[in-house]
């Protein structure tokens, strides 16, 4: 290579192009370049490493991006867009509160927002004991039209509390309707129990809680152990019955319609017996308030048919409850609503990534390029580097300044404590959704600079990268729940998982609708699915460039 | 037909890319326009084509706006960019739609694609795989379709191999004999040396000239004489009485100015001076257009230029 | 005027690509629409079967979109834009015979995909249990001419977008943002003031409140109404780039 051929190549771009100004100041600019670097490369051409190679790699796709204004100003107009889409979708909004103002929701042991509303039938165990309850049988009664119908997640079963106040700390072994027996603890914590039977025992031994299931009541199988450290000494033992409300769901297009009846779970129990209790009877309380009820509008009262309650018979107990004992609902996720500029800021971030290699393409500046810098794989992880950093870097800077002043704002419409967290950026899931969201757009920046070194031409790419990232997000609404929580898993429309604060249960019976922005995956594991059609859109561009022409 | 452009005048932001720029081209002649890049040759056919609006001045083609023509590409055949052609369109597809535009039958494709040498196999193919040199054609194909009265081309030449330029210098001497009028703009002088009739030179968007390429020529080599003689002293004398500046160049060597050869070599005789060797310094068309548009380039190698 | 139709006709077939969208969109539509049916039992109740058996439109009109951003993109991708303008100087009427040439093929497509949804639709509900709704009832008809015209409009919106931009990527980008994007960020809205008026006034939703059948009353916009929004939008993009190609420098 000399720098006269360098030159003269550089000569014939400039006639190539020979049309806007930006074109023509970029030629200029990059000829300036290559001849820069082409000097260099003669003199130290033994010594040249591939370190160095892809050093300067980088600062020849650095020049090239900064030095077209049009991009630059297109970055710039993404983050504009970033900050001011997030504002809108944070303003206005309005939350009423009926009947004054809301008791605090009751938070759990780690200090989270948590449902805890169940029928409880108890007495007080001191120290170390174990109880041991038949569960004779578990009746699902839903009311209203939906009378037939039975919940999935109604529950009876065996508990130790440390209080009967809502949010305190437990370990239950507890038999479900639709999905087996469970040993759940302090509401986020939950095991599927692999064991059958009826019978159900819980053992404490200090902070050790053990589980054991059995058929009959003498062969006994364990079914696992916790250790909770947050129970005392003198905590509450018994048994329980709770039963989130049903919900018939219909979703067609676009539309959703969700009917919740109200639901009871009864359990009737025998042979409960509790080692290490003070003698002494039964109580029954109604732990927490249950789910409040929503009549439609206009419609006639209800007389339920069963209210919660309980009934202790010699060695039997029947326990009617509802209500959930579950973390938070995912309901409405602030933080996400403060980052929704991402999704637009991201539209236009996509020309840029596309435009920066078809370009290349289209005034064939890139002879020039493969002429001064022969190696075509650096090329494209020069520019991958170079152009996910950017916009890593515009779109973190442009979010984290509307983070805060959407949080205020959502703050303003009444989106706030007691009702609502307040997040603020030094939050970690702030943070993490902040960041994150930046990675997403960064990495769609890059899969569809990929698609357009595959492709070859900016129309295909940018329609292409828009078809994958946000096609599935309008189908997902439109079709059933499995095909849309597929949809949204395989294709790089999961990474928004990532702008998720709050994590989705799948052991309540909440639903993880995508019209309400749940994803199927939990943050980091949604970004790695954007992040691997990046890698496999990599690996194809780098075969097709050495494969083809430049 | 002719075409008129008086007094043209256009900005691109703070660039002044045309600044007043009037000429006329005759038919029967090969006009070349000539000028450095940037000076503002494509922008003034952009202009007379009614692609770009000036901001001051007309330009007229046969004492109408381009725009008003009733039938334009009869009327005028124009190639500005060689690369204009879409790379999923085939080369013969290219030119049907153009000639669809202009109600022209079939045949005529045929015509034109034989005409410019691409004919067969190269026209059926996608234009994306067409060499420069095929593009070129193909855009002068298109110029051609409309048999028109009025030719605009810009650099026909870039691209060619010798033989296609030996082809286009051909082309473009029988289309001015048949009495059309020939522009053919290009930023080497050298290209239009034995092609062209008249050149008009532009520079820094202003006409630095426009003359017949003898005219020109004269001009630039602004009758210098060199000559040798035995007696310098006697023959300065003479030289400089009979109306001529003259330099001593050497022992024996002068060079005059101000006088033609022979009015030197009468002069001289006259007085019976001794000389030798007379020789009219003949300047090259590359030469009198370097002289022409030194400021031009200087202004051009300063950042920040327009668009040609 | 009869010249310009003929040169764009030429122009627009001429591409391999012309093709190969108008089969995709045709293909997107009719495919989306039977998978979305496939998922309907007559338990579900009551549905506006016309309105989900075209609803795969939805996703069929984005080929239709960078078809006709590429129209008038790669002209200027290309710099083909000179010689159209050189063999026809009169812009107005290039950009209205490209409108024409565009919106006919979109019809096209649109009666193609939307006749194949209908039939594919009704043998899906019919093997499923549903009865079918009629082919020729007044809403059916107005659903199907309605889904059509639906079409036609996106196109002439991407058109006059693209004429607006002077670049296919910019335009493609712009219109399947304002159709796709508006509808996932109005989940999101907080303000259910807004988020009536981003539903109501939004290109795609109101435009395809035409395919709406049944509880018309509940909607936000009549169905021709619906589509009258979107044809405003279309109007006004192609009011726009007829100002700015007339004027502007090619």
């Amino acid at each position: 290579m000399t720098a006269d051929g360098t030159n003269a190549s550089a000569g014939g771009t400039n006639v190539g192009t020979e049309g806007t100004e930006s074109n023509a100041a970029r030629t200029d600019a990059n000829a300036g370049r290559t001849r820069a670097s082409a000097g260099r490369t003669r003199a130290g051409a033994e010594r040249t490493r591939p370190g160095t190679m892809l050093f300067r790699q980088i600062r020849a796709e650095w020049t090239k991006i900064r030095t077209v204004r049009r991009w630059t100003l297109t970055l710039l107009a993404a983050a504009v867009a970033m900050v001011v889409v997030s504002l809108l979708g944070a303003s206005g909004g309005s939350v009423q509160h009926a009947g004054g103002p809301e008791a605090p929701p009751p938070k759990g042991p780690d200090g989270k927002v948590v449902r805890d509303a169940f029928r409880f039938v108890h007495q007080e165990m001191r120290g170390d004991g174990t109880i041991t309850a038949h569960l004779a049988s578990l009746k699902s009664l839903v009311e209203g039209e939906a009378g037939s119908k039975s919940v999935p997640w109604a529950t009876a079963g065996i508990m130790v509390k440390s209080g009967l106040r809502p949010g305190a700390s437990y370990v239950a072994l507890l038999s479900t309707r639709g999905h087996g027996i469970r040993l759940q603890n302090d509401f986020t914590h939950d095991k599927a129990v692999s064991a059958d039977g009826t019978w159900l025992r819980l053992t404490r031994s200090g902070s050790r809680f053990t589980a054991y299931v059995s058929s009959d009541g003498t062969s006994w199988k364990t079914a696992g152990g916790v250790t909770v450290r947050g129970i005392p000494a003198n905590a509450r033992v018994g048994v329980f019955a709770a039963s989130p409300p049903h919900t018939e769901m219909s979703r067609r297009f676009g539309s959703l319609s969700i009917l919740d009846a109200p639901a009871h779970a009864i359990g009737t129990f025998d042979n409960v017996t509790v080692t290490g209790a003070e003698p002494g009877g039964w109580t029954g309380t109604t732990v927490g308030e249950p789910l409040p009820e929503f009549d439609p509008p206009g419609a006639p009262p209800r007389t339920p048919l069963v209210k919660d309650g309980s009934s202790v018979s010699g060695g039997t107990i029947t326990v009617t409850g509802s209500g959930e004992i579950a973390p938070e609902q995912r309901g409405m996720d602030l933080v996400q609503k403060g980052l929704q500029g991402a999704l637009v800021g991201m539209l236009v971030v996509v020309a840029v990534g596309a435009l920066s290699m078809t370009s290349e393409f289209r005034h064939g500046l890139v002879r020039t390029t493969f002429t001064v810098l022969p190696r075509r794989g650096g090329m494209l992880v020069a520019k991958a580097l170079v152009l996910g950093v950017t916009v890593f870097a515009v779109s973190a800077v442009a979010l984290a300044v509307a983070f805060p002043i959407a949080q205020s704002r959502l703050r303003s419409s009444g989106f706030r404590p007691p009702g609502f967290p307040s997040w603020s950026l030094s939050d970690p899931e702030a943070l993490r959704a902040i960041a994150g969201s930046a990675l997403l757009v960064a990495l769609v920046a890059v899969l569809a600079m990929a698609f357009g070194a595959v492709f070859r031409h900016s129309a295909a790419a940018i329609a292409v990268v828009l078809l994958i990232v946000l096609v599935p997000q309008i189908l997902a609404s439109a079709l059933p729940l499995g095909a849309s929580r597929f949809l949204l898993s395989v294709t790089p429309a999961a990474g928004f998982a990532v702008q998720q604060s709050q994590p989705h249960y799948a052991f309540t019976a909440d639903m993880c609708l995508p019209e309400d922005g749940c994803y199927p995956f939990s943050p980091w594991a949604g970004l790695a699915v954007p992040f691997l059609y990046v890698l496999v859109a990599m690996l194809l561009a780098w075969w097709l460039l050495r494969r083809r022409d430049a | 037909m002719e075409i008129e452009v008086d007094g043209l005048r256009k900005r691109y932001g703070q660039v002044s890319a045309l600044d007043g720029v009037s000429f006329t081209v005759r038919p029967g002649l090969v006009t070349g326009f000539v000028g450095p890049n940037g000076a503002g040759k494509s922008t003034t056919m952009r202009i007379v084509l009614g692609l770009d609006a000036a901001d001051g001045g007309h330009a007229l083609v046969g004492g109408r706006p381009y725009r008003s023509l009733r039938d334009p590409l009869r009327a005028v055949g124009a190639m500005l960019d060689a690369a204009a052609v879409h790379p999923g369109r085939r080369g013969r597809d290219h030119l049907r739609w153009i000639a669809h535009a202009a109600g022209l039958p079939a045949r005529r494709l045929d015509e034109v694609l034989e005409q410019v040498g691409l004919a067969g196999g190269a026209a059926k193919r996608r234009a994306g795989g067409y060499s420069l040199g095929m593009r070129q054609r193909l855009g002068i194909a298109a110029a051609l379709l409309g048999d028109p009265r009025v030719l605009m081309l810009d650099e026909p030449v870039n691209g060619l191999d010798p033989e296609g330029i030996v082809w286009i210098r051909g082309l473009l001497r029988s289309l001015a004999a048949e009495g059309r009028t020939v522009l053919v703009s290009s930023h080497l002088m050298g290209e239009l040396e034995g092609t062209a009739d008249r050149l008009v030179v532009i520079g820094r968007g202003r006409i630095i000239a426009d003359a017949s390429v003898p005219e020109l020529l004269a001009a630039a080599s602004g009758g210098r004489v060199a000559l040798r003689t035995s007696a310098p002293a006697d023959a300065m004398a003479v030289l400089s009485r009979a109306g001529g500046t003259v330099a001593s160049v050497g022992a024996d060597a002068l060079t005059v100015t101000g006088l033609d050869a022979e009015a030197a070599v009468a002069a001289l005789g006259a007085s019976r001076v001794p000389f030798a060797e007379v020789s009219a310094h003949r300047a090259t068309l590359e030469e009198a257009y370097m002289e022409l548009t030194r400021d031009a380039a200087e202004f051009e190698a300063a950042p920040g230029g327009g668009r040609s | 005027m009869r010249r310009e139709l003929r040169a764009e006709w030429t122009k627009l077939w001429t591409l391999p690509s012309t093709a190969r969208l108008l089969s995709a969109t045709c293909a997107l539509t009719v495919l989306v629409g039977a998978l979305v049916t496939a998922g309907t039992r007559a338990s579900d109740g009551p549905q506006d079967l016309p309105k989900l058996v075209l609803g795969g439109v939805q996703y069929g009109q984005a080929t239709m979109v960078v078809l006709a951003c590429l129209a008038v993109g790669a002209e200027y991708g290309t710099r083909t834009i000179v010689p159209t303008l050189v063999a026809m100087p009169w812009r107005l009427r290039v950009l209205l015979a490209k409108s024409a040439v565009v919106w006919c093929v979109a019809l096209a497509a649109g009666t193609v995909g939307t006749v194949a949804s209908l039939l594919v639709g009704r043998a899906v509900l019919a093997s499923n249990g549903v009865a079918a709704p009629a082919l020729t009832d007044g809403p059916t008809l107005r659903a199907a001419a309605g889904t059509v015209l639906y079409l036609g409009f996106v196109a002439l919106l991407s058109l006059g977008t693209a004429t607006v931009l002077r670049d296919s990527g910019g335009a493609i980008i712009t219109v399947l943002g304002v159709l796709y994007a508006v509808p996932i960020l109005t989940r999101l809205v907080s303000s259910d003031h807004w988020k009536r008026r981003l539903e109501k006034y939004a290109p795609m939703k109101a435009g395809l409140s035409v395919q709406a059948t049944k509880n018309l009353s509940a909607l936000p916009l009549s169905p021709w109404q619906g589509l009258a929004v979107l044809a405003a939008y279309a109007a006004g993009a192609a009011l726009i780039a007829a100002l700015l190609f007339r004027s502007r420098d090619a």
